[in-house]
């Protein structure tokens, strides 16, 4: 998962990554989206290549890159197993201190704020 | 780019939503072991999970009780998402079938 964030961890390699959403492109294309000279955007591309999340062909002399959607979803996976957990404790502790406050009120008839008053 | 999006209903008014997400005592209750939180802009916001790893960043955008940005990352170099690194931003919007506002 590590690799996979580092990498899309960059605006560039993101934008890269965007484009290739489209379909294959070219090493040349993809540093003109990302607004980089062809050497630096080589090595963003090195480190994409390196946590899988783009392959590479030869066609001629040019370098063709794809995106391997293999991993992005995984690495979509691993955040979801992130985020999933602590998205479901929010909304328990939220709901939770909603009752809480609603017996509270109930039982001596006061209430903590107006937000809560509504509920 | 944005990376992944999330989408929850919870059953409770949104100041109620917004208090657990920028209160550090109710990030408590959810999220943090540990927990410093400043919701102003430029405000410092700072988790240690209870496995110890730590997430800090800034308030950007705070709306109350309907949204507020941050920025986010891990320290230690945990996960590949350094400090401030990263964008989180979430928006609080009322059911259509909610019984009562906000």
């Amino acid at each position: 998962m590590q690799e996979g964030l580092d990498a899309i961890a960059h605006p560039g390699r993101r934008a890269m990554l965007t484009l290739l959403l489209g379909g294959e492109r070219s090493a040349g294309e993809l540093a003109d989206h990302a607004g980089m000279r062809q050497p630096v955007a080589s090595q963003h591309l090195r480190v994409l290549r390196d946590a899988g999340l783009v392959t590479v062909r030869k066609d001629g002399n040019r370098r063709l890159y794809s995106i391997d959607f293999d991993t992005l979803a995984r690495l979509r996976r691993d955040l979801d197993a992130f985020w999933q957990p602590h998205l479901s404790a929010l909304k328990d502790a939220v709901e939770d201190s909603v009752e809480d406050t609603a017996r509270t009120t109930s039982r001596v008839g006061r209430h903590n704020g107006p937000a809560e008053a509504r509920s | 780019m944005r990376i992944v999006r999330y989408e929850i209903l919870i059953h409770a008014p949104a100041q109620t939503v917004y208090h657990h997400l920028t209160d550090p005592v109710a990030l408590l209750t959810w999220i943090a072991a540990s927990a410093e939180s400043e919701p102003i802009a430029g405000g410092r916001i700072r988790w240690t999970l209870p496995n110890g790893a730590t997430m800090h960043g800034r308030y950007l955008d705070l709306q109350p009780p309907r949204r507020l940005v941050f920025s986010y990352g891990w320290e230690d170099d945990l996960m590949g998402v350094p400090p401030e690194s990263t964008l989180v931003e979430i928006d609080l919007r009322t059911h259509p079938t909610a019984r009562c506002s906000p």
